[in-house]
């Protein structure tokens, strides 16, 4: 008979350790708020139950909030991205560069982006468009205008323990934060130069490449030092590696150009006593074990529908390596029966519950997810993810 | 310039060599469309190479940039020796609301070496843009590509706007994107579906060979 009920952080912690908690933990990557789905989650019921802001002293922002957690309260999450440092890099934006009308280019990554709206709700969205560091001498001229990424933290975020033990103390009935990096290397890497332009140049050039992928990493490593300072003890790394059915690398150009960046991000977390936790979407299944022997603590997304096999990955690298997510959100929360959807949620718990080590959620953040199907999700997640698994 | 030397360097993804190549060839008297079939075997070679895990999104991505620059000096060459001639058309387009263009790229790329002559409507694409290009160009196949879940709805809609305008028995769509499979694609009202861009070409050289139906 099982009596041990944890708290959140505990259960957060525990199924980090790669033991089996009291119940399975929920992780959400979170839900679009321009998406349809959210917007019928606004006019419902759960929303007036749940409505719920957190308010920390310390922010540095003047209203105070820090946290609109009525999402995170609805879903019932243990854990979940968002910590009270925010934006730990200052931006530059370029309007409308040479060549880009309309565009917008982020100085430090080269992307370009455009305010389009979104589909379903017309609202506005950021929607990236295309790279505009084609070449190094475009790159260096916006770095030497602008500042390179590592020159750009902001030093005025107050990364003090004062500040997060408050802000986790304060959210502590409802969920445990872990803070995000910030940062990306190999989004931005391609996003940036276009992946034509990434090949081009691991092919003629790559020293061009080493050099931009050190410069994102020295900021990720300086982020990761002032998280650890503050006493973070779990970072969340969004960093997009897969495409449908390969990952968007060779595993060759991955361990020369991408892997040696990771290793220090996830070394550093580990010598501060942090957990890493890393999102990418895509098929990621031939980098995984690299990725876990580099140091890698817990991985997030899993999509089934790229063609990721949660069950085969679990049992090869479930003894080294956490799993977040892997219920499908892309053809089956969308377009599925509600059998269908309590099948899904069924045979991921199933997969990679047994034991712990696993949080269970959908393997994508909720765009327009028709919103009776999320009541479904929801339902049947809290009914399969007590322990032990008898289903 | 040996042209098996003009597919070699589209395999090996040549950039910076392939218009002096191509150029050079030109100059020896090569005919362009000798050149263009060099180019397509060495794509085709592409193709092999990413189906057996050698290349992957990127290769092809500079691949296809390899070809275009080939291309850009060998179109009007080949549009003018090419006046009389029936290619297949193929209209293509990412759907409304998705601004992912990096298959649908390199799709064209693939397509355009194999000999269709394509009218790439980009990213983000109104269904009414759609039929009227397949009206003012009597195209038969229609391939699609989105990339989101929140965007593969809008198949449904270029399929009820080419029923509405009259269109829909003389042409075929095909589909693809992260989203989607054959199941999803039929029931957006899609005739066929491709996993990869390589796929893809595949389907569409079949489709192509597949009378549309003829109206009552």
């Amino acid at each position: 008979m099982r009596i041990l009920v944890l708290s959140k952080r505990e259960r957060v912690i525990r199924t980090l350790e790669l033991e089996e908690p009291d119940i399975i933990p929920i992780f959400y990557y979170g839900i679009e708020k321009t998406g349809t789905a959210y917007q019928a989650f606004m006019e419902s019921e759960e929303y007036k139950k749940n409505e719920k802001y957190i308010k920390n002293s310390y922010s540095r922002f003047k209203n105070n909030w820090v946290g609109d957690i009525t999402v995170q309260r609805f879903f019932n999450v243990d854990l979940f991205s968002m910590d009270p440092f925010r934006s730990k890099v200052k931006y530059s934006i370029v309007q409308s560069p040479p060549g880009a009308p309309g565009c917008v280019l982020e100085t430090a990554g080269g992307r370009l982006f455009k305010i389009k709206p979104q589909v379903g709700t017309g609202k506005p969205y950021l929607w990236y468009m295309d790279g505009y560091y084609k070449t190094p001498e475009i790159r260096k001229k916006y770095w030497d205008e602008y500042g390179k990424p590592s020159e750009l933290i902001d030093d005025k975020i107050n990364y003090s323990p004062k500040v997060w033990n408050e802000y986790v103390e304060s959210l502590s009935p409802y969920l445990y934060p872990m803070a995000n990096l910030g940062v990306n290397l190999h989004e931005a890497l391609f996003e940036g130069m276009t992946m034509s332009r990434v090949m081009y140049y691991m092919r003629k050039d790559p020293k061009h490449i080493h050099e931009v992928m050190t410069e994102y990493t020295k900021t990720g490593l300086e982020i990761i030092k002032r998280l650890s300072e503050a006493g973070v003890e779990v970072a969340f790394y969004g960093d997009d590696l897969g495409s449908k059915g390969k990952s968007i690398f060779s595993l060759k150009s991955f361990r020369e150009f991408i892997l040696p960046y990771y290793r220090q991000l996830y070394q550093a977390c580990r010598k501060r006593g942090i957990f890493i936790i890393q999102h990418s979407c895509g098929y990621i299944d031939n980098l995984l074990p690299d990725m876990v022997d580099a140091g890698l603590q817990g991985i997030q997304a899993l999509e089934p529908a790229a063609g990721v096999d949660l069950a085969n990955l679990k049992e090869t690298l479930g003894d080294r390596l956490c799993f977040l997510g892997g219920m499908d959100s892309t053809k089956i929360l969308n377009f599925g029966s509600p059998k269908d959807i309590e099948e899904d949620v069924k045979k991921c718990i199933k997969a990679a519950g047994v034991g712990g080590g696993y949080f269970a959620g959908p393997s994508h953040d909720i765009l327009n997810v028709p919103w009776e199907n999320l009541l479904v999700f929801h339902a049947a997640l809290e009914k399969y993810r007590k322990y032990p698994l008898n289903f | 310039m040996d042209l098996e030397k003009i597919t070699e360097l589209i395999v090996e993804l040549e950039l910076d060599e392939i218009d002096s190549a191509v150029q050079e060839a030109l100059n020896e008297g090569k005919s362009a469309f000798s050149i263009l079939d060099a180019l397509t075997k060495g794509m085709n070679k592409v193709g092999k190479l990413y189906e057996e895990d050698e290349y992957f999104l990127p290769e092809l991505a500079l691949a296809g940039d390899t070809m275009n620059a080939a291309l850009e000096i060998l179109k009007p060459i080949l549009e003018a020796e090419s006046a009389d001639l029936e290619q297949e058309q193929v209209v293509l387009a990412t759907v409304k609301g998705d601004n992912h263009d990096i298959g649908k790229n390199i799709l064209c790329s693939l397509l355009l070496s194999a000999g269709f002559k394509i009218h790439d409507l980009g990213k983000d694409v109104d269904e009414k843009i759609i039929v009227e290009k397949v009206k003012e160009t009597g195209a038969k196949i229609v391939a699609l590509s989105s990339l989101l879940s929140t965007t593969v709805v809008h198949i449904r809609d270029v399929n009820k706007a080419l029923k509405d305008a009259g269109l829909r028995d003389d042409v075929k769509i095909i589909v693809g994107g992260a989203p989607l499979d054959m199941d999803l694609a039929k029931r957006f009202g899609a005739d066929d579906f491709a996993d990869t861009v390589v796929e893809g070409v595949r389907h569409i050289k079949e489709l192509a060979k597949i009378p549309v139906k003829v109206k009552e």
